[in-house]
Order: C-alpha cells, then structure tokens, then sequence
C-alpha cells in the first residue's frame, strides 16, 4: 500500500516537474519572440532618428548653395524606404533596401562636400555629419542587437526541448539575420550551411 | 661602515628624492646612486647572513635545551616554570629573527613601488590629492551620493588614496578624479572543536579586507541612472530592460524614469558596455543628482615587473611610457557615452 503511494506520488512529481518545465519553455520562446520584435523596433526608430537630422541637411545644402540634385534623390529614396519599415512585421530584406539607400547618401554628401569647400569647414555641417555618423553607428549596434536576440530565438525554437514544445503549441518558424552584403561578397569564403 | 648600514642610508636619501620628485628627470639622480652603490659596494639588498646564523644557533639551542628538559625529569622538576620561560623566550627570539628577515628587503619594495607610482602619475599627468585624516569624510559624502558605496563592506570603510587627472580626447577633454575605496567585510565561519568528549561548534568571526577602484567626474547630459553589475543598493524607482539579452545577464539599469534610461542606453552604448564588462570585474556606474558620475570596477591597474635592485631594468621601465591600460579605456568609455548623449549643435 505504502509502496504503491510512493509510486504514485513520485509519478505525480515527475508530471508537476513535466508540466512546470514545458511552460516554462513555451514562455521562454514567447518572451523570446518578443525580444525579437523589441529588438526589431529599436532597428526602425533609430533610422526613423537618423531621417530627422535630414530637413536640417537639406536646409544647410541649400544655404550653400550645394543643390545636389543626386544628393536630394537619396534623400527621398531613403525617406520612402524607412517609411516601409514595420515595426509589427521584422522583414530584413526592407533594412537592406534602407541599408543601400543610407551608404549612397553618405557617399553623395561627401561629394557634395568635396564640390563645396564652404559647407565643408561649417560649423553647423559638421555637426549634422556627426549627429548622423552616431546616428549610423547606433543603427548598427541595433542591428548587432537584433542579430543577437534572432539567434537567441532561433536556438530556442530548434534545440531540444525546445524544438518538441515549439512543435507542440508556439509553432514558430525560424527568423533571419540582417547581414550587409556587400561586406560578405568581399570574403573569398562563403560557408555552406545545409538546411534544417 | 657595514654593508646594511650603508644600504640603510643611500635607501633613505633615495627615498627623500623620491618623495620630492616633480618630474620623470627627477629620478635620474637615483638611478646614479643605485648603480654607485651598486658598483662600490655590492648588490642592492640586505645581507641577512648573520641574521640566519643567529636563527641556525638559536634552533639548535632550543632543541637541545627542549629534549634535555623533556628527557630528565629531574632537570624539569628542578627548573618547573623557568624551564618553560626559557623555551618561551627561545622561540620567541627565533620568531624575531625570522620576521627581522622577511621584512629586511620590504623597504626595497616599498621604495620601488613610490618611484612606480609616481611615474605613472607624470606619464598620466596626474597629480595625488593630500586626503591625511579625510578618507572616512570622503568615504560618508559619497556614501550619501551614490549607491555604490552603500551596503558595501561592514567596518573600516574610508577613501584610501584620491588622484586627479585630466582626459584629453579626441571630442570631449575633462577633470576627473580616480580613487581607491578601502573596506572591510565582516563575516562567520563554523568552527568545530573537540573539547575531551564533547564537540562544540562556534560561529568564528573572520574579516576580509577589499578594495573598489573608480572614477568621479561631471556628466551633465543625464541625472539619476544606474548601470550596475556588482552590489551596492540604488535607490531609483523605474527598472528598465534593453532588448540585448547578454547585456541584462550581466547588467542591471534602474532611474528615475523610463525615458531617462532608454535615452542614456542607446544601443551603441549597450554593445560598449558589454565590451567593458569583459575588461573590468564588476563594473558599476551612476549618474547622481546634478550630472555627477560614478564608475567603478573591482580590478586594479597595471603593477611593476622590476625594483631598485636592479637598477639598469628599474630605469628602462620607468622612462618608458607606464601606461594605465585599464584607466584608458574607462576614459575612452566615459568620452564614448559623452559623445552619445551630448548634442552636435
């Protein structure tokens, strides 16, 4: 009798430790997906920030008479390409569109700068390059940020436990990783990872 | 004169000009002497020869005294108390010398390290603040400032050394102060003693003595935040996450506000604390009221490699630039969160 109590009582232990672990996953792969998106929405606010240092560098292209017509296109190229960004929805391929639209811009106004010697020794220029440059430089520690929460994610939903209590109630899909292009075509490497 | 008299009077001369030196010139008067000493009268460090024949005597006549008086129960009737005095004071004399030696060659130590110090505070330009008799005041101000120095230690708590530099960098040039924050933790161990029969367990007080590093210095773009990794008790009321999971294994951030914390963490800040955390032990950081920042770190910086003893690889160390790695890159830290948090216009 006492036996079969014990029996009993150690199966219903093992089923509480069951029931407490599976849930703790599934939040886990919750709060987990939520940190993704947070991290997602940091991406677009910070080029949301970078675009209202832009009406003060247009101004100043105009006060200098450095009316770069290439330069005001990337400008609006830009504009369009973050207002396309959601926060609902992480969609890596808009950041590279955002990506390409920002390093033609940079490039653009250091030719208009070359052009226009005065606007280059402006006070006020140089503090929009640096307002932007930060700008660039917190848009990519987002990105390293976001990267980071993606593969936390990612190990979350694939790794066992993980990948039963996934399969069972999130039913979550892998996400992918911003990566710049443009700096992996310059690696001779190229590794292969099979798919999963 | 003897060979540790002499010692003992060109260490004192050496340690006056030490003492008095403005410049990194100042101290090639010292290397001069060390090298005349060295070449005149031998090597820079005490002769504790006669010091270890006395010890070598005063074992082997307590030894011989202690197995004659444990042996001959008459010589121990007849000499009871006395004979135990002078086993006593034996041992005591051999206590002595031994301490006589193991401390003989520490004012060599103690000597090279003032000539260090002072070296790097000239390639650092810094200048040590006279803080005799102030420590514990220091300690009871910025008790009452900062969370760090709350519920940290138990007794003997003061600012035991208070250094002012100035950072030039590239964007932002600024005074600071650098200073070591000395406590004492008190705490409890079981002991078990047998006592004939009975065994009896007593709670023993032991101390351990502990040092923090920091700096204080103005940061006037926020007010009333914590970034803390390592004790002390912050009194803020909002908790604030960043999205970076590494960052809040290892980092706690509380402030007055939400916003005030997203502002002063953006995400480049987040990634350059990071890489701090894998520098420093126990890094922990605080804007007070009125824009007064506190950052502090539980390692200290870079120690000598050589002494006076040898005078030639002493002097090659000291005119070499004695650079402070660690209290580099806190500067470059600091300026990095200045540049994110002031404005470029």
């Amino acid at each position: 009798m006492n036996l079969a109590l014990i029996a009993l009582g150690a199966l219903a232990l093992i089923a509480l430790l069951t029931v407490v672990t599976v849930i703790a996953l599934r939040n886990g792969i919750v709060s987990s997906k939520n940190r993704v998106k947070r991290a997602w929405a940091d991406v677009i606010a910070y080029q949301r920030r970078k675009l209202k240092v832009i009406p003060a560098l247009e101004q100043g292209l105009e006060d200098h008479q450095a009316y770069e017509q290439g330069v005001l296109q990337e400008i609006t190229a830009l504009r369009t390409a973050v207002g396309r960004l959601q926060e609902g929805s992480v969609d890596v391929g808009q950041l590279k569109e955002v990506s390409q639209h920002s390093k033609a811009l940079l490039t653009g106004l250091q030719v208009a700068v070359e052009a226009y010697p005065n606007l280059k020794t402006s006070e006020l220029y140089a503090g929009w390059m640096r307002e932007l440059s930060e700008a660039e430089e917190n848009i990519a520690a987002a990105i390293v940020i976001f990267n980071a929460s993606v593969h936390g994610f990612n190990d979350r939903i694939q790794l066992f436990p993980g990948n039963v209590v996934n399969s069972w109630f999130t039913r979550e899909t892998t996400l992918d990783t911003f990566t710049d292009n443009e700096a992996q075509d310059e690696f001779e490497y190229q590794p292969r990872f099979r798919p999963q | 004169m003897g060979h540790n008299q002499q010692l003992d009077t060109m260490l004192a001369q050496i340690r006056q000009t030490a003492e008095g030196a403005r410049e990194e010139k100042d101290f090639d008067s010292i290397f001069a002497t060390l090298r005349e000493f060295r070449d005149a009268v031998g090597p820079i460090r005490y002769d504790n020869r006669s010091k270890w024949y006395v010890c070598a005597a005063l074992a082997v006549l307590g030894g011989g005294f202690a197995l004659a008086f444990f042996l001959n129960p008459a010589l121990q009737r007849a000499l009871d108390i006395v004979g135990y005095g002078i086993l006593g004071a034996l041992a005591l004399a051999l206590i002595v010398v031994l301490l006589v030696i193991a401390f003989a060659n520490s004012s060599i130590g103690q000597i090279s390290d003032l000539i260090f110090r002072k070296d790097v505070f000239f390639d650092n330009r810094l200048q040590e603040q006279d803080i005799e008799g102030r420590g514990r005041d220091m300690y009871e101000h910025l008790y009452e400032e900062f969370g760090e120095f709350r519920c940290r230690g138990d007794e003997d708590r003061y600012i035991e050394r208070l250094i002012r530099g100035q950072w030039s960098g590239r964007e932002h040039s600024f005074p600071y102060e650098h200073y070591v924050f000395h406590y004492v933790r008190v705490y409890y161990v079981p002991v078990t003693k047998k006592i004939g029969k009975t065994t009896i367990t007593t709670m023993e007080r032991r101390t351990q003595t502990l040092h923090r590093y920091g700096l204080l210095l103005d940061f006037p773009f926020a007010e009333r935040l914590a970034v803390h990794s390592s004790g002390g008790d912050y009194d803020y009321p909002v908790r604030h996450e960043p999205t970076s999971e590494d960052f809040n294994r290892v980092f706690t951030t509380v402030a007055d506000s939400e916003h005030a914390a997203v502002k002063f963490l953006k995400p480049a800040v987040v990634l350059e604390f990071l890489e701090m955390s894998r520098m420093f032990s126990g890094l922990n950081l605080e804007v007070g009221r009125n824009g007064r920042m506190n950052v502090a770190f539980s390692d200290s910086d870079s120690s000598r490699s050589s002494s006076i003893e040898d005078p030639d690889a002493f002097e090659a160390e000291v005119k070499s630039d004695l650079a402070l790695p660690k209290l580099r890159r806190l500067m470059t830290f600091v300026e990095t969160l200045k540049r994110y948090n002031d404005s470029n216009f």
